[in-house]
């Protein structure tokens, strides 16, 4: 095999030569190179790799995280990227993120365990922090699409602000009004920037916003398809729907379609980027263009730049111009009298246009904020007290004030409002869904809570053997009665799940979290309740008088396996817990369900071993039972109870408890649950917004329903509490963050 | 031994006790009347006050319920023979589209303690089951329970059905559970509502004016 020396021979010159030429470094005369290059084809030389990048301690790849590589714009934006990096003898490792962040974090430990020397990225979300893993190790980097925030970072970008404002101008041009917006995922810089530059085009045509028309999903067909179907069944008639990107107007065309609406005659469609080899033979759809093969070329250059360079230079930020391409799907051939069918080959149109779309100018760019001041849903979402944050939380459970109320569900089984929050339609099986279920993935349950600044997840333990479900007429399951029947049933109970199961998913849900900001508290189930349901509630309440040794008995065999779950996930997890939750009853609407004295017997002891593990860590402890709490909160902190949940409306004055418990009993919920299935929205924001004022101040209350959030409860109802729990619940309204440092609060170290 | 021995057994849930003191008391000729309504409805009436006070809890009003009852199978026969008349008839059941029977379950007990004659219809009613079953068996009051709040609507609809039905206001309509509240009976222009058992058997008197 030739060596390089041979190489140096052959051509003659010296060893460093030939490796100048080989590593493409400049100032290598033309006819040396070529020289160098002929001797290295007739001797038929390959470069060791691995003793070069010993040597330069350089790997000559590059990471590429881009979210869809099936999306043309990807395609195109990687084709540039890797051009320019295969031009300095570059490979490219290619990562589809789908917009997924546990995905996104997976990618990046895997390409900087690779030691590749720089990454290009579009990140999933705006928040630099999400990047940490690349900031920590200093490689060199380019934020490509996307804007982050609170990272100084080289980007590369089209100007989605211009390109919005320029395809809502044109469709308000042609007349149009009620034009909607379907945008993408809500923490990416340029869904927001796309919603923007529609509300700068709305404003200066005068035309008042409606937030209704304003939709986010996910940069995919299915969520343009989706959230289509949203506008259509809402009424809201939009004349004219702008997709965010080209994939997601796919989705908005079958939508249309299966609802026999024809484009542009019922309703005009116009998209950011193009599907460019479909445009060539049949150019239909009205788009902005980006420069995607630019995109992706500068941003290798830009990373070469600061690779060839030692110096630590300022960020650079290169805004490239787009390209307005006006084709048929916006109605403008309707509006010049020229509503022929289509058929092809599409006949040439001289007034078929290409604009140049120029990036605003600092001005504009000002002004484009000042239009966004009167719309809800998006500009909540870009600040920071709007993302989750397990320490929000954590502070306020300690009684601390915080930037926001944070906001918690410890249930949600409706299949809509999953979809609705998610943008997109969902695979589960919900047909069997029980009230205190998980019915969705903890990926899904933390993107969920992240899109909705909720500041933690539940991840559940359950053990309930022997309990009886029938289905209900929507589908759903609901406990009716248990089915151990004698002291012979209790050596037969139906076995717990598989610890390592139940330990495997708390590592997933973990996992998921990562970065999110979003917490995670186990969720277990007890032993009171479950004994009761196990034998049948009515029978269980003859039993504390018929044999009460029967119902304490298994009431041991539950505890004592519950005590062994609780004290693995305590010794495994519980530095990254938020809390723990049990998850029992002890109450109905008139207070606890059994004489207080005979209450006193047979919970506080078992329930001290249930929670003794989580106590030896220090983590709080909470406590769910429905029901009036006012004389079993005593009894609960006693125990060691630090959180009471759900605080039924129904039965109990949160005002009056939060007085009396302030500073020792964290309240969670209250929210009633048929406010939510029945109210309107402004009566939700309106309670909402009392809750917020009188319960926020001094910490120790996190908002919540009262009740699960079950199918029956609209999305729009449920967004109306989370958008004023944001609005009104936030330190800007209430004025009282001044976070007093007097009680060590332990910080997770998640956002 | 008699009156006052029933009244003791039912009041602490003593369901033997109730039978035989009954079964002593009748042979002592004590008239069964005396013992239903002097007794038995007393004590329940107790049980209940206990109840709403905070001194008895749900199993002491189940135990003593099943007193009542014990005391009453031994009581039955000589009622009906003697065409003695429950207090009035109550048809109970859980709404359209909710499966929880517990609450329900426990209010049937109380009234029943209480001399009413209850139908239970059990659970998932539709509104037609129980205007046509209110109608068929001349009862005075429906009783509506709800566990869930996406079914509180049903309740609304079975009031509207009775309405439809020309029977509003002959037919008292009373409901409860978890989700329920005095506002929401008073908007969807029910006749009572009871935030548990013992205060529902104290509404079905105030409905029939017996209380």
């Amino acid at each position: 095999m030739s060596t390089i020396s041979d190489v140096a021979k052959r051509a003659g010159v010296s060893v460093v030569t030939v490796s100048r030429v080989i590593n493409r470094a400049s100032h290598v005369n033309p006819a040396t190179r070529e020289n160098v290059e002929r001797a290295i084809s007739e001797l038929g030389y390959v470069p060791n790799v691995v003793a070069r990048s010993l040597r330069s301690r350089r790997t000559c790849t590059l990471g590429l995280l881009v979210p869809d590589i099936a999306n043309a714009f990807w395609t195109t934006l990687a084709r540039g990227v890797e051009d320019s990096a295969q031009r300095r003898g570059y490979s490219v490792f290619l990562c589809n993120t789908d917009e997924n962040l546990a995905k996104q974090h997976a990618y990046l430990s895997v390409v900087l365990s690779q030691r590749v020397d720089g990454v290009i990225i579009a990140p999933t979300d705006s928040d630099g922090s999400q990047l940490v893993l690349l900031r920590n190790q200093n490689v060199p980097c380019v934020v490509v699409d996307r804007r982050v925030h609170g990272w100084e970072v080289d980007t590369v970008r089209a100007d989605s602000i211009a390109g919005a404002r320029a395809l809502i101008q044109h469709l308000i041009g042609l007349g149009h009004q009620r034009i909607a917006v379907l945008s993408g995922p809500l923490h990416t810089s340029t869904a927001e920037e796309r919603v923007r530059g529609y509300c700068m085009a709305l404003a200066e045509a005068g035309i008042p916003l409606d937030h209704r028309l304003i939709k986010h999903g996910e940069y995919r067909s299915i969520s343009g398809e989706y959230l289509t179907y949203q506008l259509l069944d809402e009424g809201l008639q939009p004349t004219a729907i702008f997709a965010a990107n080209n994939v997601m107007a796919k989705g908005v065309m079958d939508a249309l379609e299966k609802r026999g609406l024809r484009i542009p005659e019922d309703v005009a469609l116009v998209c950011f980027d193009d599907f460019a080899d479909l445009s060539s033979i049949f150019p239909f759809l009205t788009a902005v263009v980006q420069p995607a093969y630019d995109i992706g070329s500068n941003a290798a250059q830009l990373l070469f730049s600061r690779l060839d360079s030692e110096a630590a230079w300022q960020p650079r930020h290169v805004v490239l111009p787009l390209r307005l391409v006006i084709r048929y799907s916006c109605g403008r051939q309707l509006k010049s009298g020229g509503g022929r069918g289509l058929s092809l080959p599409i006949p040439k149109d001289p007034q078929l246009r290409s604009i140049l779309v120029k990036p605003l100018n600092p001005e504009e760019r000002r002004s484009s904020t000042a239009c966004m001041a009167g719309l809800v849903r998006s500009d909540w979402h870009s600040a920071d007290y709007d993302k989750s944050d397990v320490n929000r939380l954590l502070k306020v459970l300690h009684h601390q004030p915080a930037d926001r109320l944070p906001h918690l569900e410890v249930w949600v089984t409706s299949r809509s409002v999953y979809e609705h929050v998610l943008g997109r339609e969902l695979k589960y099986e919900f047909e069997a869904v029980r009230l205190d279920s998980q019915p969705v993935s903890p990926e899904d349950a933390i993107e969920f809570a992240r899109r909705l600044g909720m500041d933690a997840v539940a991840c559940n333990f359950s053990w309930r053997p022997n309990n009886l479900y029938e289905r209900a007429p929507d589908g759903s399951e609901h406990y009716v009665n248990g089915s151990v029947r004698s002291w012979a049933g209790l050596d037969d109970l139906e076995p717990p799940p598989s610890l390592a199961d139940q330990l495997n998913q708390l590592e997933r849900y973990l996992r998921a979290a990562q970065g999110s900001g979003v917490g995670v508290y186990a969720n277990f189930t007890s032993f009171f309740d479950s004994a009761m349901r196990a034998v049948g509630v009515i029978d269980s309440l003859y039993l504390f008088y018929d044999d009460r040794r029967f119902l304490e008995t298994l009431m041991d065999i539950l505890l004592e396996h519950q005590e062994r779950v609780m004290r693995a996930v305590c010794d495994r997890f519980a530095e990254e817990l938020a809390f723990v939750l049990v998850n029992d009853e002890i109450a109905h609407n008139v207070g606890l369900m059994i004489r207080p004295d005979m209450f006193q017997e047979i919970f506080p002891e078992r329930m001290r071993r249930l929670i003794a593990p989580a106590r030896e860590y220090g983590k709080l402890a909470a406590f769910h039972t429905r029901g009036r709490l006012d004389k079993v909160l005593p009894i609960l902190y006693d125990i060691g109870f630090e959180i009471a949940h759900p605080i039924e409306p129904e039965c109990n004055n949160i005002f009056e408890l939060k007085r009396q418990w302030a500073g020792k009993m964290a309240l969670m919920g209250g929210i009633p649950a048929s406010l939510l299935a029945y109210g309107h929205r402004q009566k939700i924001q309106e309670t909402v917004k009392e809750y917020s004022m009188q319960l926020t101040p001094g910490g120790g209350y996190v908002l919540g329903s009262a009740a699960p959030i079950v199918e029956g409860i609209s999305p729009q109802n449920f967004l109306a509490m989370i958008e004023a729990v944001h609005q009104y619940g936030s330190f800007a309204e209430l004025g009282n963050a001044g976070l007093d440092p007097a009680v060590e609060i332990p910080n997770l170290g998640l956002t | 031994m008699g009156i006052e021995s029933v009244y003791e057994a039912v009041l602490n849930g003593d369901a033997k006790k109730a039978s035989s003191e009954t079964q002593a008391a009748l042979a002592a000729n004590v008239p069964a009347e005396e013992l239903l309504h002097k007794a038995c409805i007393p004590a329940m009436t107790e049980v209940g006050r206990q109840f709403e006070a905070g001194e008895k809890f749900v199993p002491e009003m189940l135990i003593s319920a099943r007193a009542m009852q014990a005391a009453m199978n031994v009581l039955r026969p000589i009622l009906v023979e003697k065409d003695i008349k429950a207090l009035g008839t109550v048809v109970v059941g859980t709404v359209s589209g909710d499966l929880h029977d517990i609450g329900k379950n426990l209010v049937k007990m109380m009234l029943e303690g209480a001399g009413f004659n209850v139908i239970d219809l059990g659970v998932d009613v539709s509104p037609q089951k129980f205007v046509q079953t209110a109608r068929d068996q001349s009862a005075q009051i429906i009783g509506l329970s709800a566990l869930l709040t996406t079914t509180m609507p049903s309740m609304k609809t079975t009031i509207d059905t009775l309405k439809e039905a020309g029977l509003h206001g002959k037919i008292k309509v009373m409901i409860g559970g978890a989700p329920i509240t005095q506002d929401f009976a008073n908007e969807i222009g029910a006749d009572g509502f009871a935030p548990d058992a013992s205060s529902a058997t104290r509404k079905a008197k105030q409905l029939l004016g017996a209380a």
